[in-house]
């Protein structure tokens, strides 16, 4: 039976020829694209925080309004009260 | 090239891509270790320089940068053995004659045959004597590359040796370490 030693064939192994890569461009594209989306999802964050400020802002002023709107009726109701009542 | 990673990390586009290119011949020759397929070997180490970009923040300068993009590729290339568990194809008789034969093969087929040999290992002990016998790294070294301690480095090689003999026990030649 023949024997072969298997660090041998690690060292044939580890003088083949690798092939030549060049990624460079790839890299640098893909690198571009990462960083288009990165701002378009901060934009994207930008537009949200516009939008729920706004919808907030008009919750507030109407919230504000219909309490407004109550009080005075509460009001008139008291006045009203306190007229019977002399 | 330290004024190279200073640009880069400041966003220097051309500074960046003079240290692809001075160093993508070692990590292509590192990465060629973990697959022959020249597709994905072109996008793993497309991805390693990838992932070298986002983390550059983080490089301290204390290892060598080839060191340091040698763990990334390392790190990339073994999620992919992780990710992309083929069926090895087991090596045939006339595989094993060929290496034994008084003219034996090539380099390049005896790289392709010691690849689908390795291929037959579990990724952990693959990694290991990738790094200790093809890479030819030291414990210390094979440490760092894979994180793991130098304790572990010696375990894994020597599981790996020993799943080795039993993997090579059933040929038609006497496999000798």
């Amino acid at each position: 039976m023949n024997t072969i030693k298997i660090t041998r064939l690690f060292d044939a192994a580890r003088q083949a020829e690798t092939p030549a890569v060049d990624v460079a461009d790839a890299v640098l594209a893909a690198l571009a694209v990462r960083r288009r989306s990165a701002t378009a999802f901060q934009r994207s964050l930008m537009w949200m925080s516009m939008a729920s400020s706004a919808a907030a802002a008009a919750l507030a002023l109407s919230a504000f309004w219909v309490w407004q709107h109550n009080t005075d009726a509460v009001n008139e109701m008291i006045t009203m009260v306190s007229w019977a009542a002399q | 090239m330290l004024d190279d990673i200073c640009k880069s990390r400041q966003g220097d586009g051309q500074a960046y891509r003079r240290l692809i290119e001075r160093h993508q011949p070692a990590v292509g020759k590192l990465l060629w270790r973990f697959t022959r397929d020249r597709a994905d070997h072109e996008e793993l180490v497309q991805e390693v320089f990838v992932q070298a970009y986002v983390s550059l923040g983080s490089y301290a300068g204390k290892a060598p940068l080839e060191h340091w993009l040698a763990k990334i590729a390392v790190r990339v290339g073994y999620s992919y053995w992780r990710k992309r568990r083929r069926l090895p194809v087991p090596l045939s008789e006339d595989d094993w004659r060929q290496l034994a034969a008084p003219q034996p093969p090539d380099n390049e087929q005896t790289a392709e045959i010691v690849h689908r040999l390795l291929e037959r290992l579990p990724p952990n002990d693959r990694l290991a004597l990738t790094l200790r016998y093809l890479e030819q790294c030291d414990i210390a070294e094979t440490a760092y590359r894979t994180g793991w301690s130098q304790t572990r480095v010696r375990v894994q090689t020597h599981r790996a040796i020993a799943k080795l003999k039993t993997l090579t026990q059933n040929t038609p030649i006497e496999v000798d370490w």
